[in-house]
């Protein structure tokens, strides 16, 4: 028995072994294929050592070719924003019916549920109920492409973080922009890849990990500056004049020429003298590229850049720049609003205690100066081929904690929502219970996100991957499904 | 790691020779670096180039960029000032802290007591020195069992701007000073001398006195800092 059973183990291994060559083989794998059985094909993408940022080929015809991020920092609530439950103004006070099932706080003991702190009225030819938190973003939901039953599997701000700008919870993954960008480089030669710009009052909870390389070459990670915090070392050091600086990059220039001529066709140390050139580019168009004076005072007045409040000025500025950004080549942004904690709900969107209150604050911030980012994109014509995702870590509980006017950290179910290129819109993907409590209907995972993001670069979430430590690593670890029903 | 070997006849070989000489490394070592292969120049050949040039079959040594670690370190033993204190507490790479949760700033003036070596430095998770972390070094809190190695805009920036590079810039032309008086060829046999352990040739030397007359000596050590000789392993 225990022989059969070997002999037969032995066939089949030989059949399949030699399946790959063989005539036979190639019916096989397409009939494998076509049934979605045969494990995608790793692509690694070839990275010339010369000039890493060139840009690369998609595994397929993209429908967005750059990807500006919004994130919200400190977990944006969906009840306040745009997942409208009449039963929750209905109910408030009383107890959630479900608590006793496997509730999740954060923080200790909630107390009721609690009506949604804004009014929510329709908006939009579509009618949708968004809040009046986020009055201008809300005039536009005819562009948006709503989930509204994204969950997380933490409710901790740092690995909620992560999860969203990586894929995994733990510290260490390259960043969505990184392995975008190790994916398609740049249609940029001066500017870097994929920036990240912190909110004006510091950077995220998980901070340089939102944006970070993990195990990628890191070449490929995001590189953090504002308007408020230049590039690191951009400029040329204090008191060394123009021409000083000439002459040592000249006597630099020399020297490693001489040296290369040593080494003939090393890619590595030509890599080196191209990223001295490469830096000085840097030097000249990132100062051209955050001077917002050229810009008309018109749309600085859109924006609120020249708002009183500098928090609202600065993050309006940022939002600014990020459309330069992508104007000039840039593949991947991620833009911050909010920032690491700076006691509950201060600095970011963490409405532990007095969500109104706070609320009230960071949404004035938030509001006009990304609803003028939108309307810009698009009366340039860059919504065409740019993705726009608006998200955050997590959600926000139906109850208000005991003791407290806020709302405690929900993984359970939660609304991003995406516009621009290739999404279907106006739309609503998801639901969440009768309370916004948890995804009920067409339940996505952060790996279902992450997979539809590169999708929509022409990307196959399954076969964009690095070798390290042993494992054929992704960006969706081994999950992910590209939701079809909300592409365009 | 994880994929096909190169050489298979040559790793039975050496197993082989490994057992039969009493399991010693120290023998199987000595085996290796005495042969010819392994002694071989690091030169790249046309021929090689053309057949290998990923070096797959590891026909040369490639010229190696140095960790971060290792340039840091580099750059305060030839600026003289490195302190080589073993053991004890660690130095901060991080500006003092006033926010109530620990919010790390990467310093950006260094003094004596930043200047040990950097594997004194205190590492912390998710936040990377603002000057040699560019360069390929690992965050804190991962297992990492092979760095990966990339050159990127940021690292030159980081070299050829940061104040501590310019600091590290006067200091080294202090120390030729002290060393050699105030000759300018003699600062620039030094100064080859303790970067890349040889002499400058006839051109090098050349520029190298037309750097330093017209924009003074700590611009031409930035340079010798900044360059691939200096941060190469040939």
């Amino acid at each position: 028995m225990r022989e059969a059973y070997h002999a037969a183990m032995l066939n089949r291994r030989n059949f399949l072994g030699s399946a790959g060559s063989g005539l036979s083989g190639i019916a096989l794998s397409q009939l494998l294929a076509s049934h979605g059985l045969l494990a995608a094909e790793s692509k690694r993408p070839i990275v010339d050592p010369l000039s890493p940022n060139a840009p690369r080929e998609p595994h397929f015809r993209p429908k967005a070719k750059r990807v500006i991020v919004v994130f919200c920092s400190g977990a944006l609530s969906q009840l306040e924003t745009f997942d409208y439950k009449p039963e929750l103004v209905k109910r408030a006070g009383q107890p959630l019916p479900s608590m006793a099932e496997g509730f999740k706080s954060f923080q200790g003991e909630n107390g009721n549920l609690a009506a949604p702190q804004f009014e929510f009225r329709p908006r939009g030819d579509v009618g949708k109920m968004t809040s009046d938190l986020l009055p201008r973003i809300g005039e536009l939901v005819d562009d948006f492409c709503f989930i509204h039953s994204l969950t997380s599997k933490t409710n901790t701000h740092g690995p909620g973080e992560n999860f969203m700008s990586t894929g995994f919870t733990l510290d260490g993954f390259p960043s969505m922009g990184a392995w975008s960008t190790y994916a398609l480089g740049s249609e940029s030669d001066n500017l870097p890849s994929f920036v990240a710009l912190p909110d004006p009052r510091g950077v995220p909870q998980s901070s340089v990990n939102n944006w970070g390389p993990g195990f990628l070459p890191a070449v490929f990670q995001g590189t953090p500056f504002n308007m408020q915090k230049p590039i690191g070392n951009l400029s040329t050091p204090a008191g060394v004049p123009q021409a000083t600086d000439q002459a040592a990059r000249q006597y630099l220039k020399f020297l490693n020429e001489r040296h290369q001529g040593n080494f003939s066709g090393d890619t590595e140390l030509a890599a080196r003298i191209a990223s001295y050139e490469l830096a000085a580019r840097m030097q000249l168009s990132v100062p051209e590229v955050t001077d917002l004076s050229s810009e008309p005072a018109s749309l600085r007045k859109l924006y609120g850049a020249d708002s009183s409040d500098p928090v609202k000025a600065g993050f309006a500025k940022n939002c600014m720049l990020a459309r330069k950004l992508v104007e000039n080549g840039v593949r991947f942004v991620q833009l911050f609003n909010g920032a690491y904690a700076m006691g509950e709900g201060v600095g970011n969107w963490d409405g532990h205690r007095q969500l109104k209150k706070q609320y009230a604050l960071h949404g004035e911030i938030l509001d006009q100066p990304v609803a003028a980012l939108i309307r810009d994109l698009k009366s340039r014509g860059l919504f065409e081929d740019t993705l726009f995702a608006f998200v955050t870590e997590f959600g926000r509980m139906p109850t208000f904690q005991k003791g407290a006017s806020g709302r405690d950290h929900n993984p359970d179910g939660f609304t991003v929502f995406l516009t621009g290129a290739g999404v279907k819109a106006p739309y609503s993907f998801g639901r969440t219970d009768e309370f916004g409590h948890r995804a009920v209907e067409n339940v996505v995972t952060m790996h279902d996100f992450h997979a539809t993001l590169l999708h929509l670069l022409g990307l196959n979430h399954e076969s964009l991957s690095f070798y390290h430590n042993g494992i054929e690593r992704r960006l969706t670890d081994v999950h992910g499904r590209v939701l079809a029903e909300i592409l365009a | 790691m994880g994929g096909r070997p190169s050489h298979p006849e040559l790793l039975e070989w050496l197993a082989q020779k490994f057992v039969d000489n009493g399991w010693s490394i120290k023998k199987l070592h000595r085996l290796i670096v005495t042969s010819k292969a392994y002694r071989q120049s690091g030169k790249p050949r046309s021929k090689g180039l053309e057949v290998d040039a990923g070096n797959r079959l590891l026909w040369r040594f490639r010229p190696r960029r140095l960790e971060a670690e290792a340039i840091r370190d580099s750059i305060l033993q030839v600026s003289g000032v490195l302190d080589r204190t073993m053991g004890g507490p660690g130095f901060s790479l991080f500006q003092e802290n006033t926010n109530y949760v620990r919010v790390y700033e990467p310093k950006e003036n260094f003094g004596p007591a930043d200047w040990r070596r950097m594997i004194y430095s205190h590492r912390v998770r998710m936040e990377q020195d603002g000057i040699f972390g560019v360069f390929d070094r690992p965050d804190a809190g991962l297992i990492c069992a092979r760095r990966t190695q990339s050159t990127t805009p940021l690292q030159a920036l980081n070299l050829f701007n940061s104040n501590f590079v310019s600091e590290q810039s006067k200091l080294f032309s202090k120390r030729l000073i002290s060393e050699t008086g105030e000759q300018v060829d003699d600062q620039i046999q030094l100064a080859f001398q303790y970067t890349f352990g040889r002499l400058p040739a006839e051109e090098e030397l050349n520029a190298g006195r037309k750097l330093i007359n017209e924009h003074g000596l700590p611009q031409f050590c930035r340079v010798l800092f900044n360059s691939n000789e200096f941060l190469f392993l040939p």
